[in-house]
């Protein structure tokens, strides 16, 4: 009994990577700190990927002090529909999806919003409210990404993510990350949302996580969460490989969204990406990864 | 994970500890205590009483310096009383003297002892000396509580003592202990019991006890005197105490039949004055109340054992006038660093702040333990209500940080007020609880309860205070303080083990639980 439980620990020890042997292993040695702020910043990240065309949601308007709201109404005039991101928010803090209804009334969460309620958001943002260090940031404006059908029937809102992990611009584990009722339409783990494996050859799903604990099927509808095709998966993958080329980091997370008419966009790097993905594969990244490569 | 250079690094400081701890013991030789701290008593002895317009006078006997105790930082407290000293060579009258007193009155005397203990080794057979020292010869004589010169006394002492060893002092003296400490029974009585009252009942407390025992000495012609004064320890009491001292071979040796300590005084008994006398009074109806405190404290060893330079160490400490406590603390902080550092990275646990466990941990040095987490807790909470009010005006982060330390400092100030008015002794030890680390936790509380919701928050919130408890046990503990201050250098050996933690890989504990599905995965 405790020798299989000794056992059980050893082998996850050597399954599992910790925070620690992440920082160690590979955020330290392969993630210089100087190259950091690529990944936090999100319209650095953006100029990168426009270098490279990669494609990523295009940048509407960006505002850097109080003075430039006074373009919002202009700035906004003639969209459909767009999202409001602070430029070093984090874990999917201060995006506030905005869209114009038949009467071109401009909702959020289906409900009206007036445009002092937008800048009020924007004003946030610039206080630093949703960003990493807490100090004062940029907001921007973005296009709208509309989520195609792929998990159209076990998401609930918000707008499902890919996430790829890559060690030394090889992907070694990689996941899809979908909102739920409970997670507020936000594709963050921590906050409820469905983290699914994916089988990085074929891009089809071999189950997933939720709240930590794996589950097969939806928690409420009972949906089947293995086996799901994850479409342009070939694009993807390779999308993933060609932006960890120029970000001069070499273990990262790409998050990768699906635009019903544009296809796969990348919309974010994170240069210390979270060990959860672990989970939703049911696997350890230590025996995937190729440590050899040093 | 350890690299050749991380090897390198830890043995280098591994060796550089032992090393110097080396060097320094094999230059000090067998004077090991020249590096040791010493323990003293910080004593305090508060009276509190209550006016109605006449003279008040308050008179208490102050420690003596003797051979073996030493009185240092002596501070008073008198109001609008004068003080004085009277000083004779058995005794210290403390006075204090107030003119139509009213209201509440609050005096008090406070000094830093050094006390020692003492201990005498009686030869087998020691002849009564043909006669004493001029001085000597008083406590000889029979006295109105000592009547040394009574038929029961001469009785008793004939039938406890055989007829050949009377001459012996030792013999005596270990006779009259024996019947002194078994034979009469210990009990509590408040008032003064001579010694042949005590004989008669049977019973007696230190006093009575103590006086029978001076009598059958003077009755065997060894000069015997009182002792008065109080049992030290951490914390506050009213009782004092009385013991013996006999003139043995030239010298005052000290005998406690009450709590059984032959030839022998403890560090803790503090000396206050020899003979028969009041400890302490006072004028009547004031409604008097008093009591003794005392805490230890850790002092710079008094023998240096002729060190000098780098090695004594404790020469420097003095030099930069660095209260020996306050010293401890700051070499003790890195050990509650690595406290907070082992939580973080071996166990997983999340704290607010990184080192703010240990900066809390510091905090209740200064408070005691409970108070600083239930102050702690207070401001939490309050604070956490002002937050959430403020949240209202959208403030910018400095600004409303800065009314967040506004209100932290006047919560504080607040509480400390609450409890002198309450009678808790609180007020003066606040002052250090640091606000801007308090503030800080509640700033990072809101966030995380808007973020996270409030059960996060608060299991957040818990192991921080977990984290900063066992920090404080850490940092408190008097075996590793004692190391740390004889031997700074094993500082070195804390930086090994940061640089250990630095390099280990292994899953943290609450990484294990949230894996945990994958261990029964395996097993399947």
């Amino acid at each position: 009994m405790i020798r299989r439980f000794v056992n059980g620990i050893r082998s996850l020890n050597n399954v599992v990577l910790g925070i620690n042997a992440r920082n160690l292993a590979c955020v330290y040695p392969l993630n210089p700190r100087r190259y950091f702020p690529r990944a936090d910043s999100k319209l650095l990240c953006k100029q990168l990927l426009t270098e490279r065309r990669i494609p990523h949601p295009s940048t509407l308007a960006v505002y850097n002090q109080y003075r430039d709201l006074q373009y919002l109404q202009t700035d906004i005039e003639k969209l459909d529909g767009f999202v409001i991101k602070p430029e070093r928010g984090y874990g999917g803090r201060g995006i506030l999806v905005v869209k114009r209804n038949s009467e071109r009334i401009l909702q959020t969460g289906g409900k009206p919003v007036d445009i002092e309620l937008l800048r009020t958001h924007i004003y946030r943002i610039l206080t630093g409210c949703f960003s990493l260090e807490k100090v004062s940031d940029s907001g921007f404006i973005e296009q709208l990404i509309v989520a195609d059908d792929t998990f159209a029937d076990i998401s609930f809102g918000g707008l499902p993510d890919i996430r790829i992990i890559l060690y030394r611009q090889v992907p070694v584990m990689a996941m899809a990350r979908v909102p739920t009722a409970e997670s507020e339409g936000l594709a963050n783990l921590h906050q409820g949302a469905l983290g699914l494996g994916i089988d990085l050859k074929t891009g089809i799903t071999t189950g997933a996580v939720y709240k930590n604990r794996l589950v097969s099927h939806t928690p409420d509808t009972n949906k089947p969460l293995a086996g799901i095709q994850i479409p342009f998966w070939k694009e993807i993958h390779e999308m993933a490989v060609r932006s960890s080329q120029i970000f001069g980091l070499g273990y990262l997370g790409v998050d990768i969204v699906i635009d019903r008419w544009q296809g796969p966009m990348m919309i974010e790097v994170n240069a210390r990406p979270g060990l959860n993905i672990q989970l939703a594969n049911a696997s350890g990244l230590i025996p995937r990864i190729p440590w050899e490569a040093n | 994970m350890l690299r050749y250079r991380d090897k390198l690094m830890i043995i280098l400081l591994v060796a550089g500890c032992f090393g110097i701890v080396l060097w320094r013991l094999s230059t000090v030789g067998s004077k090991m205590n020249a590096l040791l701290p010493e323990r003293h008593y910080r004593f305090m002895f508060d009276t509190q009483l209550q006016g109605h317009g006449e003279d008040v006078t308050v008179r208490m006997t102050l420690p003596i310096e003797t051979a073996g105790q030493v009185i240092r930082d002596e501070t008073l407290k008198s109001s609008n009383f004068l003080f004085s000293i009277e000083n004779a060579s058995s005794y210290r009258y403390g006075m204090w003297v107030g003119r139509q007193v009213s209201g509440q009155q609050n005096l008090g005397y406070a000094c830093t002892v050094r006390t020692s203990q003492v201990r005498y080794e009686l030869a087998e057979s020691l002849t009564l000396p043909e006669s004493y020292p001029a001085e000597v010869q008083a406590y000889l004589l029979p006295t109105e509580t000592i009547q040394a010169d009574s038929e029961e006394i001469a009785t008793l002492f004939e039938v406890i003592v055989p007829a050949n060893q009377r001459g012996n002092v030792t013999a005596v003296i270990q006779k009259a202990y024996d019947y002194c400490h078994r034979s009469i029974k210990s009990v509590t009585i408040t008032g003064t019991t001579d010694a042949l009252t005590c004989l008669r009942l049977g019973e007696a407390s230190c006093g009575g006890k103590s006086r029978l025992f001076a009598a059958l000495l003077r009755h065997a012609g060894i000069p015997a005197r009182l002792v008065g004064g109080l049992i030290l320890k951490d914390g506050v009491w009213t009782s004092t105490h009385l013991w013996v001292d006999a003139w043995v071979a030239g010298h005052w040796v000290p005998f406690c039949v009450l709590n059984d300590y032959f030839a022998e005084k403890p560090m803790r008994y503090l000396v206050l004055y020899y003979g028969e006398l009041p400890l302490l009074t006072h004028s009547r109806d004031v409604n008097f109340r008093y009591t003794f405190t005392a805490e230890s404290v850790l002092a710079a060893p008094e023998d240096t054992a002729g060190l000098s330079g780098l090695l004594n160490l404790w020469g420097l400490f003095e030099q930069v006038h660095l209260p020996i406590e306050i010293l401890k603390v700051i070499l003790l902080f890195p050990i509650g660093a690595l406290v907070v550092t082992f939580s973080r990275n071996i166990l997983g646990v999340l704290t607010f702040g990184v080192f703010a466990p240990a900066l809390l941990a510091v905090a209740f040095h200064g408070t005691g333990l409970m108070w600083g987490v239930i102050l702690f807790l207070a401001i939490l909470a309050i604070g956490t209500l002002v937050r959430l009010f403020l949240e209202r005006f959208q403030l910018l982060q400095t600004p409303r940080l800065g009314i967040m330390l506004t209100v932290t400092s006047l919560t504080m100030l607040g509480i400390s007020i609450l409890s002198v008015a309450k009678g808790l002794t609180l007020s003066s030890r606040v002052s250090l609880f640091p606000l801007v680390i308090i503030s800080m936790t509640i700033e990072r509380f809101s966030v995380m309860t808007e973020e996270d919701g409030l059960a996060a928050a608060i299991k957040v919130c818990i192991m921080t205070v977990l984290v900063a408890c066992f920090s404080y046990g850490v940092m408190t503990s008097d075996v590793l303080g004692a190391i740390i201050l004889a031997f700074p250098e094993s500082i070195l050996l804390v930086l090994a083990l940061f640089f250990i933690i630095g390099r280990w890989p292994g899953l943290r504990l609450l990484e294990y639980v949230r894996f945990r599905e994958f261990i029964s995965e395996h097993q399947k």
